[in-house]
């Protein structure tokens, strides 16, 4: 399973890679359409567009990274009161909400993707860009997160049945150091 | 099911499944997905929809441009120079160094627009040449707390960038209404810590005093830092590009600074666009989760029920702003701003907008009020920051030395509510 979750990890890892790549490019881009707008004088009109769709890909695809790294905004000073294994409890507890919710999330923007394929819907832009294609990194995000969070409720599991705190182990998270 | 029992629901359930450690963004996502199945009748491929509007933004991408900026730039190491400028040039106050912190915090505001970075980065690079000197500690650390909040009003700030992306506001008219109070919180700060020195001279050493050219030789070392912000406040106040294309030109121009600085390498290339990628998925995602929440409590009526319930009360602007005030101040000890802002813009604009107030005037006044909630105890990020990087010190020691300073910040809010024009001069001046 220890494997399982490091090739996983280098999964969300390339994901938040990929979505720093798209974020260098995505500079150049914007610098470009302002060169080419001062310069030039001819504004490449597509940066502001494709730019947009960069930022859902960063977001959607940093999702799972972020969970990976503990990034997400949780408050925990009232679970970190209660007695360890209760806390732990609390965490399995919340991440099967988390969960179900995230399988909810998958199959809607699958859905949503296919639909704007199937409606043909483009973008209101000169380019008439097709929405679908943008839009397919929404269902992948959500994938990756529901996979993350699986990932996580498997460090929980270990945590409980190790004794350990899982909160202690986030915060000082180094990997494979539950055993 | 009336509209008082979903509304007493929705915020029970806010509140456990938040204080059981469910993920801010998770906690409104899962709530408002229930409100449609069972409130709304609404089907939940919203979720995929508003997930989509919400980050198909032009002008948010400034925000992990400019968090890339200000990481890069802090590998420069040139925190130092800013810290021994400001020093050189404040450093002949009462309170040297603490003052030094204010406006070395300031400045770097400017870059990072990171509250909790600022107070981190201070606090091992000010706080041991304070103790050296014999600073106190309470006075030590509430310059530098309180200095780390200054970064989100000084602009590029991170929350204007949200709340104009959220409340489709000119990001730029926020940066310029944040201008002037800064300043004015920045001056009142360090009356401040003037003040806390007269009151307890042993608070802090006598002040040192350096010759002219010590202080230019010391500005030259912090040029390019200066030459660069005042480029992006520049370009984006002089109407050339729009934030979005300064926050890529500063990141850019960080890189080239970087590599100048002979500090540009992959490793700190990963390092900064991860960190801006970490930031931007967070806040994309409490972002989606508010908009889930906001189209739920919208849909059901509930914003409107508040907002008569609000304005039934009659108690007029001040008085309203007054409540606003008091919830935000106890919200602000268990939320990020950012989610806080997120988290309440639904039920707090319609307000804002029925009592005719600015909504740019309205940003300035929520990031004070959210620096406030920097730190205050028991749950102020800043205070928890230094203590990170200070873990000897107890953080009732830390909280101790921010309290003074809790009253030059509500001077300048109840400035700003007296005189709007504080802060929306120089926008109407400019745009």
């Amino acid at each position: 399973m220890n494997k399982i979750q490091r090739v996983l990890e280098t999964v969300f890892k390339m994901a938040g890679q990929a979505s720093g790549v798209v974020l260098i490019a995505i500079m150049f881009l914007i610098l470009f359409e302002v060169i080419t707008r001062y310069v030039l004088l001819h504004p490449f009109t597509i940066s502001e567009e494709y730019s947009a769709y960069a930022l859902v890909f960063i977001i959607y695809l940093g999702l799972a990274y972020t969970l990976n790294e503990n990034g997400h905004l949780r408050i925990t000073f009232a679970i970190k009161l209660l007695p360890v294994n209760v806390a732990n409890w609390m965490r399995l507890f919340t991440l099967c909400i988390a969960l179900i919710w995230t399988c909810v999330a998958t199959v809607v923007s699958v859905r949503f993707v296919y639909d704007s394929f199937v409606r043909g819907m483009r973008a209101i832009t000169p380019q008439l860009t097709p929405l679908g294609y943008p839009r397919i990194v929404i269902p992948i995000g959500f994938f990756l997160l529901l996979v993350g969070i699986i990932g996580a409720i498997h460090k929980t599991i270990k945590c409980i049945k190790s004794g350990l705190s899982i909160e202690d182990y986030l915060e000082n998270k180094t990997e494979g150091n539950i055993s | 099911m009336s509209l008082e029992l979903i509304a007493v629901l929705l915020v029970i359930s806010l509140f456990l499944l938040l204080a059981m450690g469910l993920e801010i963004a998770f906690t409104m996502a899962v709530l408002a997905s229930i409100g449609f199945a069972f409130v709304l009748s609404y089907p939940q491929v919203q979720i995929a929809w508003s997930g989509w509007e919400v980050t198909n933004s032009f002008t948010l991408i400034a925000l992990p441009l400019f968090i890339f900026m200000g990481q890069m730039l802090s590998l420069t190491g040139g925190i130092h120079s800013l810290f021994s400028a400001a020093n050189k040039w404040i450093g002949i106050l009462p309170g040297g160094l603490a003052n030094s912190v204010i406006v070395a915090c300031a400045v770097f505001g400017a870059m990072s627009g990171s509250s909790i970075a600022a107070s981190a980065t201070f606090s091992s690079i000010a706080f041991p040449e304070m103790e050296k000197r014999n600073y106190s500690p309470t006075l030590s650390f509430g310059a530098i707390a309180v200095g780390g909040t200054i970064a989100v009003l000084i602009p590029p700030s991170i929350i204007f960038i949200i709340y104009g992306s959220w409340e489709s506001l000119s990001i730029a008219r926020l940066f310029a209404a944040g201008m002037l109070p800064g300043i004015i919180l920045t001056s009142l700060l360090m009356l401040t810590v003037i003040i806390w020195v007269k009151i307890k001279p042993n608070a802090a050493p006598k002040p040192e005093s350096f010759s002219w050219g010590e202080r230019f030789r010391a500005l030259k070392d912090v040029i390019v830092w200066a030459a660069l912000i005042i480029l992006i406040l520049g370009v984006i106040f002089g109407g050339v590009m729009t934030p979005t294309e300064a926050s890529a030109l500063g990141a850019f121009l960080s890189i080239i600074v970087a590599a100048g600085y002979g500090k540009f390498s992959y490793t700190a290339l990963k390092a900064s666009a991860l960190s801006a990628v970490r930031v931007t998925a967070m806040v994309g995602f409490v972002m989606i989760g508010a908009r889930l929440l906001a189209f739920l409590v919208q849909n059901a009526g509930l914003t409107d029920s508040f907002v008569k319930f609000m304005l039934s009360l009659e108690i007029g602007k001040y008085g309203t702003i007054s409540i606003l005030m008091v919830v935000y101040l106890i919200l602000g000890c268990f939320f990020d701003a950012s989610a806080m802002l997120l988290l309440t813009t639904p039920f707090v604009m319609p307000i804002i907008t029925s009592l005719r107030l600015d909504p740019i005037w309205w940003g300035v006044v929520y990031v004070i009020l959210a620096e406030i909630s920097f730190v205050t105890p028991p749950f102020g990020l800043n205070l928890f920051s230094i203590h990170g990087v200070l873990p000897q010190y107890p953080i009732t020691t830390i909280a101790k030395g921010t309290l003074p300073f809790l009253i030059p910040m509500f001077v300048t809010i109840w400035l700003l509510v007296l005189f709007p024009q504080l802060a929306l001069w120089l926008p109407n001046v400019l745009y």
